[in-house]
């Protein structure tokens, strides 16, 4: 019989068993093209990770000598935090898309210059949003211009991934189909944002087409033809099996990311009926991402462990974590505040906040680590020695985040108790939540030592491997 | 085409136009028309991030008091004069609201008169124990 006493010494001899050497796997040339897509999030993680520190302090900290105002803190965290995963999710896209569609890309140089153009872009929405120049929406702040700069990034990786579908044989494949998909929806759903609404109803309807279905249809059809192609190359998971619970996740991801929406339009003017639509689709949504779990379970039933390089065993981690948080963050937290038949009193309150930090960093932004991690490894595995330290950096960034997760949660539940059931005015309640604010900017600490550990050791092992190939 | 293809496309195309159409309807139902005043304020609200500390139609930050009914609650006057000798922001002593011109003041409580009067289904709710409502600008 085990003993309890070796579970922990087991458990690390499971994750730290010496992997089989293996040579290199072969991929495609234009994958090259993917790598600064996955290393740049990386880096935009840290320095968003710090910034946001420094504004949960801000919060509690009476006159905190700090530079930037609140406000324009805060959309410069915002808008990271929408903009570096969407990069991730491009550079995963472009990766496993020629893996699947076995041909290489259409144009690299188009891949090439997308990137730039998407980097100039985020660094002038960040400088002007310092200097506090905001003109428009939350998430979505940034000054007229820039939204053109993200729209012709949108254009070209459309544009690309298209003519790379023409001319392959692969055609019909869900995972490809997925990620066009995913792409296509990007540019769509972005278009109608490009012009600013002051009427707040109409401003609303749309900010959630980039809010809530770029989180929740786009970057996840993306993301799941990424998945389903990495479990494809690295466990024996056959390809006819998976294609049939992709088209099952894809048709209920679709229907029940769309119509969800509405979860966002019940108190912005909008009829009643959305506040049905909202409910019973946030439900289906919930069923979908069951699947999810479904077919990590099938990914890792089907892998063998002792095979996997170091690379390969972190990015199933991440995985593992990014769909963790897509059922307690993004689920469970958001159907806490989206069934108003259940709850109407929380939204606009810290919980909020809770869902936000772990379904936008927690499910999405895991997944866009994992990819990242995976193909920043391929051509040279981790020494076991960086394979710890990036343990342990995922270990720190994940318990700020379920330290920041929970206390907001609670810090959630206690604000709408006070003001929306007590009644009580709104800054007593802010006085008597103060404390879990500032475990909060604790979270953010350890999340941000865990996030500059984890990035600096993979920037420096990319580094290194690249000055070894030259 | 391909199977998978049409399948996908078909999913996406009608999910996509039901949900349009049904947008269209109901703002032809609920959309009344922003005066030009009530438009600069949406600029001005805009321009200082008003929505990174306060909420509006349940959107926005969580550090400063919900705006979306303060209308009802508050007189033009009490506003103004909020706006033109603002208050230290929590927690802090000596960091202050910020300030608004008499024209942008006036822009911001129109802007607010138009929000206070869109249907917002009883949002923000009352609260269940206490029917007193719980917001107030000197905060």
């Amino acid at each position: 019989m085990l003993k309890i006493r070796a579970i922990p010494g087991k458990l690390l001899m499971f994750l730290f068993r010496q992997k089989k050497k293996e040579p290199p796997k072969e991929g495609y040339h234009s994958q090259i093209t993917a790598i600064p897509y996955l290393l740049a999030p990386v880096i935009f993680l840290a320095l968003q990770s710090v910034s946001a520190t420094i504004g949960a302090l801000d919060l509690v900290v009476t006159d905190l000598p700090v530079p930037i105002p609140i406000e324009t803190g805060r959309a410069f965290h915002l808008n990271l935090s929408v903009l570096w995963p969407l990069l991730g999710s491009m550079g995963a896209s472009y990766y496993f898309f020629v893996e699947e569609a076995q041909t290489e890309l259409y144009s690299m140089k188009l891949a090439t210059a997308q990137f730039w153009i998407f980097i100039l872009t985020t660094t002038g929405i960040l400088l002007s949003l310092m200097l506090g120049q905001m003109h428009g929406m939350e998430y979505n702040e940034a000054a007229f211009p820039f939204h053109f700069g993200i729209a012709i990034t949108l254009i070209l990786f459309f544009y690309n991934l298209l003519r790379t579908y023409l001319k392959t044989r692969q055609r019909g494949r869900i995972t490809i189909l997925s990620i066009l998909s995913g792409a296509a929806l990007l540019l769509l759903l972005y278009l109608p944002n490009l012009i600013n609404y002051n009427q707040p109803t109409i401003s609303e309807i749309f900010r959630f087409w980039v809010i809530h279905l770029w989180e929740e249809l786009s970057k996840e059809l993306l993301l799941l033809g990424a998945l389903a192609a990495f479990l494809l190359k690295t466990t024996s998971l056959q390809r006819a099996k998976l294609e049939k619970i992709l088209f099952l996740q894809l048709t209920i991801l679709i229907i029940g990311a769309i119509f969800a929406t509405g979860h966002h339009y019940y108190w912005i003017g909008m009829p009643t009926v959305w506040q049905w639509i909202g409910g019973i689709f946030s439900v289906v949504q919930f069923i979908g991402l069951l699947l999810l779990l479904y077919i990590l379970y099938l990914g890792l039933a089907h892998s063998n462990w002792n095979k996997l390089d170091y690379g390969e065993k972190l990015t199933f981690v991440f995985i593992a974590a990014g769909i963790f948080y897509h059922i307690m963050g993004a689920a469970v937290l958001g159907m806490v505040i989206a069934v108003p038949q259940i709850n109407r009193y929380s939204s606009a309150t810290y919980l909020t906040s809770a869902h936000a930090h772990l379904a936008v960093y927690g499910a999405i932004g895991m997944l866009v680590l994992a990819f990242s991690v995976y193909a920043l490894t391929r051509k040279q595995d981790l020494t076991s020695k960086s394979y710890f330290y990036l343990c342990c950096g995922f270990g720190l960034n994940n318990c700020g985040l379920l330290i920041m997760g929970t206390v907001l949660t609670l810090a959630g539940f206690l604000q709408t108790y006070l003001i929306r059931v007590a009644g009580l005015d709104f800054q007593a309640a802010q006085t008597l939540i103060r404390p879990y604010l500032l475990l909060r900017a604790g979270g953010g600490a350890t999340f941000a030592l865990g996030a500059f550990l984890f990035s600096t050791i993979l920037v420096y092992h990319y580094c290194g491997t690249t000055r070894k190939h030259q | 085409m391909r199977k998978t293809e049409l399948y996908l496309i078909t999913i996406l195309l009608v999910s996509f136009i039901c949900f349009a159409v049904l947008i269209y309807y109901s703002l032809m139902q609920t959309t009344a028309k922003m005066p030009p005043a009530a438009s600069a304020g949406s600029e001005i609200w805009q321009k200082y991030g008003c929505m990174e500390c306060h909420s509006l139609l349940s959107s926005g930050g969580y550090a400063a008091v919900d705006l979306t009914k303060i209308m009802s609650t508050h007189t033009k006057e009490e506003l103004l004069s909020f706006f033109e000798n603002p208050p230290p922001l929590p927690p802090h002593k000596k960091r202050m609201h910020v300030e608004l011109t008499e024209k942008e003041a006036k822009a911001m409580i129109a802007f607010l008169r138009y929000v206070n009067n869109i249907d917002t289904r009883k949002w923000p709710p009352e609260p269940i124990l206490n029917d007193k409502r719980s917001s107030s600008v000197e905060d």
